[in-house]
């Protein structure tokens, strides 16, 4: 792998509210993503993969841990530093239409983009190019446009240019895809092929949608209640998940060519007392899983899982690997 | 295109077409569309934002805004019962009996000051007796697999999941012969849309009931429904057994569709998209609607309409000239 553009190192951040029990929403999390690499963060809803999405993007302040852009440390860094160093991490979120201003044009909305970047006045030509790359064209029909006068697609595309428009290093994009239709959804993908061949951007990518984890990413994270599960080459993942989260989340995957697995097995929503956060849910748990919290361990090249029972790829003498699994794991989703 | 097999019909739309009008402008929304669904059959209708799946599951119950939107043309039975020119509360007949709804937000269709027992009782009372209440609600509770601690509960304080359990309940009150699902577990995660696509499952094998699952998500159409609808710009484009639709698709649009959806990959790194855009709706096709779109497009596509042909085995139909005998022998 080449060196990383984005380095989360043992992020931890708990939300505490008057009269509600703390929240541990990321708990030691580390993660990177290289240059022109595109890693997907994949977990339920509540797995804390937003939250770790805002302190990347240090939207929100760590309890613990660093966050590293081109090598260098945001956390130590204050006022303008911060600021003109944050414009290599560019954000992407879900719903375009609340992440414009929308009093603004698309022409001041780009300008904003790239004069905020410390760079020149920004030229009508740069502005008609980050278009163009956008597939909005000919740019003077979208100018003096407002977000409000774009249809949800072209609004989309607007957030990837402007996300773009800074030149960064790694684009942070919160479940940028989700509410598309299947066209808009592959057009919107195709773009984020082009801009990384162009510039070689780095994509963390946060989605729930297997299919695009599956398709597009290099590598695949996956997180529950606040930790990483599973991390590893995105073949590698989807071909022998080491983690029975992952084979459950694999499993339920509604695909046109497979049959999803029925979610027969209630899932238990109740908290973990102690041990693994999973095990309340999972198929596998002992004894073991109940005590003991089990470690992030590089079971397979680059392939790392948190699961008492998961045993290495090259082993496979485990004891307890060798019982029957309940949940098979899926080539595919 | 019909082709329910077997069994009386529960539901069938011919040729249907609704607008939108408001301020000397119109949208025409389902411009013909035709389905059948026989009694205790699952159907699915797919199709993207706009296609006028929605429009369509809402005017099958009257749900759309009166004055606004009109039925142009066609017919709606349900039951045998045409309810084409149905207003007001000639409805009554068939809401919730023969016919339920469940929405994609259940948020919006539930009182957020109401418990959920009395939400529910509402719903019983309206086809039981006020006596059975108490009896009727819990078993509906149960049917939907929630524990009856629900009952006392608020909508805000429930999941996603359990809300949309919720919702199913209340329709499940009106002891329907077909439940019309509106995007049913869009707004879920997939651990909780598993979950609640297997109790649809399993609460049609168990009471019997007909089931139109309105989805964007072919995936989630391809392993709930028996047969399945293609709809494009308001027109169903294709229909037939699911697995034969999607795996052999007819349509140009219909095959667009699932590459999409599976993320195919072309030779050059991209993915497999539709190019293009959707027509306006403004007023009526006279041609195909996927004429602009469409990489196959011939000189018949131009002059006429397609009607619905024959595709494939057990009923499958597109409304494509690609498979028109003259053009099959002309290749």
């Amino acid at each position: 792998m080449s060196t990383a553009v984005l380095e989360l190192r043992h992020l931890s951040k708990t939300f505490r509210g008057r009269g509600m029990a703390p929240v541990r929403a990321v708990i030691d999390v580390s993660l990177e993503v290289a240059a022109g690499e595109c890693v997907a963060l994949v977990g339920e809803s509540g797995s804390g993969k937003s939250t770790l999405a805002r302190l990347a993007l240090r939207l929100i302040e760590p309890d613990a841990g660093e966050v590293i852009l081109r090598g260098q440390s945001l956390m130590r860094m204050r006022g303008g530093t911060l600021r003109r160093a944050r414009r290599g991490i560019q954000p992407i979120f879900q719903d375009p239409a609340a992440s414009f201003n929308p009093r603004r044009t698309v022409r001041s909305l780009l300008s904003q983009a790239i004069e905020g970047a410390g760079r020149e006045r920004a030229g009508e030509a740069e502005m008609a190019a980050l278009l163009a790359a956008v597939m909005l064209k000919p740019a003077a029909e979208y100018l003096d446009r407002y977000p409000h006068e774009l249809s949800g697609g072209q609004r989309q595309r607007l957030a990837i240019a402007r996300a773009l428009a800074p030149r960064p290093a790694v684009i942070i994009a919160d479940e940028p895809l989700s509410g598309a239709d299947v066209s808009i959804r592959a057009q919107l993908l195709n773009l984020l092929i082009d801009m990384q061949a162009r510039s070689g951007v780095g994509y963390l990518l946060i989605t729930h949608d297997m299919h695009v984890a599956r398709a597009f990413s290099h590598r695949i994270a996956v997180m529950y209640r606040g930790r990483i599960a599973e991390r590893g080459p995105t073949g590698s993942v989807l071909a022998a998940p080491l983690h029975p989260y992952t084979r459950q989340l694999l499993a339920v995957v509604h695909s046109l060519d497979r049959l999803p697995r029925d979610a027969t097995a209630k899932p238990v929503r109740s908290a973990a007392g102690t041990g693994c956060g999973f095990h309340p849910r999972c198929p596998l748990a002992s004894e073991t899983c109940r005590k003991l919290e089990p470690m992030l361990r590089e079971l397979g090249p680059g392939h790392s899982a948190a699961c008492h029972h998961a045993a290495s790829k090259e082993g496979g003498g485990d004891p307890i690997q060798s019982q029957p699994q309940l949940i098979p794991g899926i080539n595919a989703c | 295109m019909t082709g329910a097999a077997g069994g009386g019909a529960i539901l069938e739309v011919h040729a249907l077409h609704v607008t939108y009008e408001s301020a000397g402008r119109a949208v025409h929304a389902v411009q013909d569309a035709s389905l059948s669904v026989a009694e205790g059959e699952a159907v699915g209708i797919a199709g993207e934002s706009g296609c006028g799946k929605s429009t369509l599951a809402r005017v099958l119950l009257g749900l759309v805004p009166a004055g606004i939107a009109h039925i142009r043309n066609g017919r709606i039975a349900i039951g045998g019962v045409d309810v084409t020119g149905f207003a007001g509360r000639d409805w009554e007949q068939v809401r919730g009996q023969p016919v339920a709804i469940v929405f994609q937000d259940p948020l919006s269709f539930l009182n957020p000051v109401m418990r959920v027992g009395d939400q529910i009782g509402e719903a019983v009372r309206r086809h039981d007796s006020a006596a059975a209440v108490p009896a009727r609600s819990a078993e509906l509770v149960d049917l939907v697999r929630l524990q009856r601690s629900v009952l006392r509960r608020y909508p805000h304080e429930l999941s996603g999941g359990m809300r949309q359990r919720v919702m199913l309940a209340i329709a499940l009150g009106c002891r329907p012969r077909l439940l019309v699902a509106d995007e049913p577990t869009t707004a879920l995660d997939a651990t909780t849309e598993a979950e609640i696509l297997a109790l649809l499952r399993e609460l049609r094998r168990e009471l019997g009931m007909a089931m139109l699952l309105i989805s964007h998500d072919l995936g989630v159409l391809r392993w709930n429904c028996d047969r399945i609808y293609i709809m494009y710009a308001g027109h169903t484009v294709e229909s037939g057994a699911t697995a034969e639709v999607l795996s052999r698709p007819a349509h140009p649009y219909t095959r667009g569709l699932a590459g999409a959806a599976r993320l195919a990959r072309l030779p050059d790194g991209h993915f497999a998209m539709i190019g293009g855009d959707v027509p306006r709706l403004e007023r009526p096709a006279r041609l195909c609607p996927f004429l602009s779109r469409c990489d196959a497009a011939m000189a018949r596509c131009r002059e006429a309409m397609p009607p619905a042909l024959p595709a494939g085995a057990n009923g499958h139909q597109a409304r494509c000239w690609l498979i028109a005998p003259a053009h099959r022998e002309a290749i």
